[in-house]
């Protein structure tokens, strides 16, 4: 099944997609999430916003068994992250690969077509990359136009659609991506949001995203979950209130919260 | 028939360079990818701790330097993987203590100062027929692991942490590099010499990365300047008479910079054609 056909979210056994059960983790003294119990229910476009080291990204971690908790216990699909095999079924962006900064040679097409691959892929040297499910990954994208050119020669905001086309050639139920619009222009920024909207509105995709924008995280995200080590506030964006997410930040947001803004979902 | 083929030390030289062309640009890609080039001349330091300890009590220094390069790749990445030490630091820690343990047992054998020097320096006179065979076996290994491994490797290279969500068992394959690097380090130094052997599995690949674009074209770009830096660099060696490592890398580097003269002078005639 091809990336734009429909995306069966099928949750674990108990409903959701993606679970933290009172997880804790230590990076050596420092604690960087402390008892965080959550749920990502199947087609939830669910937001983690939070200041500099309120343990987003630690937390995506532990959601992708990158980092294994110091406490509690994380279930993807309804299994314990640390035995989860079925990787097919989870997509992931992050921030920054460390290939942008050695001049890694791959062109956009074979970095894509490595998304494609579940496990280990016995002699796939001897695969082409230019295949359908790639074109069409980069296609939802619009990036087919580079798909000849190496990631290093491509904008931040060019790259981080081809990671974002990298996960989606799996036609993952999860996708997980932790500050894909940093350092990316306005512009640049709509286009990324836009594709997400779709594939969570039109696909059923499950998507989860750390993020330091916070009007555009109101605005898209289906849930919001403000982190400040611990899990301080969860729920949809319109009950959150200027005050909390003032006391999040430790400075006055101004944030702009309004029906009309929602009137996609 | 040229003059060069007609010792049997040499055909062996030329066959052994070939091999270690071929086989350490092969996995040094997936090194100088993961800004690990460090590793090399760690492995070839603890090598050389093998070489001396083999001499020392009058074992095959070939076979104690294998075992030797082998447990230092795997304590390199076990102190790396497993976050006891960054990378660079544990790599420096295990390179100085093979290093002193090395210059130690040295200083307490005496009279093996001119084979430890063609293991230093490389030596065309020492390859053996064992050292070929040995080559020739690590070939068919390193060939059949990159030919099965090659986009996991290369998706670990690309970002280790994606290469993890995308089920790649990173740990395994790290640690099966470290090793087989080892091992191509250790079979490389009669030809190439302990003190270069480690340019040779970076400088090909960096010729390579600069002429060629996609994976698979520089991942063949780079072998082939290997095999030629070592072969020509033998030639050269036998007929100008040279230290064989020496012009084997001076060789792979003047491959570089003509492939930095190549990328100038094509991007100087692209600028031409958009200007007109």
């Amino acid at each position: 099944m091809l990336l734009l056909s429909g995306v069966a979210a099928n949750g674990g056994v108990n409903g959701s997609v993606l679970e933290w059960e009172r997880v804790t983790f230590h990076y050596g003294v420092g604690l960087a999430v402390d008892d965080v119990s959550l749920r990502v229910e199947a087609g939830e476009f669910a937001a983690v916003l939070g200041p500099n080291g309120s343990g987003k990204s630690t937390l995506i971690k532990l959601a992708l068994g990158i980092l294994r908790p110091t406490g509690g216990s994380v279930r993807l699909f309804g299994q314990e992250v640390g035995g989860f095999n079925d990787w097919g079924r989870v997509g992931y962006v992050p921030q920054v690969v460390s290939a942008v900064w050695s001049g890694f040679p791959a062109t956009v097409t074979e970095t894509v077509a490595h998304g494609a691959y579940r496990g280990t892929a016995p002699l796939a040297i001897f695969r082409r990359s230019e295949r359908p499910d790639v074109l069409e990954a980069l296609e939802a994208v619009s990036m087919t136009h580079v798909k000849s050119k190496r990631l290093s020669e491509l904008s931040l905001g060019q790259q981080q659609r081809v990671l974002l086309a990298r996960a989606l050639v799996r036609n993952p139920e999860l996708l997980v991506l932790d500050e894909p619009a940093a350092g990316i222009d306005v512009s640049g920024e709509e286009q990324l949001y836009t594709v997400l909207r779709d594939l969570n509105r039109d696909r059923g995709l499950t998507i989860v995203l750390v993020s330091h924008d916070i009007g555009a995280m109101l605005r898209e995200a289906s849930t919001v979950c403000c982190m400040n080590c611990s899990l301080v506030k969860h729920g949809p964006p319109h009950e959150l209130t200027s005050d909390e997410l003032a006391a999040l930040y430790g400075l006055p947001v101004d944030a702009l919260i309004h029906d009309a803004l929602h009137e996609h979902r | 028939m040229p003059a060069i083929l007609q010792y049997d030390f040499m055909i062996r030289a030329l066959i052994g360079g070939a091999l270690v062309g071929i086989l350490a640009p092969a996995l040094g890609m997936f090194i100088v990818l993961r800004r690990f080039s460090l590793i090399a001349e760690t492995l070839s330091h603890v090598a050389l701790m093998g070489v001396a300890i083999g001499m020392a009590t009058r074992t095959m220094p070939s076979l104690t330097a294998l075992g030797a390069a082998s447990v230092g790749a795997i304590i390199v990445e076990q102190l790396r993987s497993r976050g006891r030490l960054p990378g660079d630091v544990a790599m420096a820690v295990v390179l100085y203590t093979a290093l002193a343990v090395a210059v130690v047992v040295i200083s307490f054998a005496e009279g093996f100062n001119v084979d430890l020097f063609s293991f230093l320096f490389g030596s065309i006179l020492s390859v053996s027929p064992l050292d070929l065979w040995l080559l020739a076996g690590l070939a068919a290994v390193v060939v059949v692991f990159v030919g099965v491994f090659f986009v996991d490797l290369a998706q670990i290279a690309f970002d280790d942490d994606l290469a993890r969500v995308n089920g790649v068992p990173v740990g395994a394959l790290n640690l099966a590099l470290a090793v087989l690097t080892g091992a191509v380090i250790t079979l490389s130094m009669r030809v190439v010499g302990v003190l270069l052997v480690g340019a040779m599995l970076v400088v090909p690949v960096l010729v390579g990365l600069r002429v060629a674009k996609g994976l698979r074209a520089t991942f063949a770009a780079s072998i082939a300047a290997g095999a030629i830096s070592a072969i020509a660099g033998l030639v050269a060696s036998f007929y100008l008479d040279l230290a064989a490592g020496g012009a084997i890398v001076l060789t792979a580097i003047l491959l570089l910079v003509l492939a930095n003269i190549w990328v100038q002078l094509r991007k100087a005639a692209a600028a031409a054609v958009h200007k007109v």
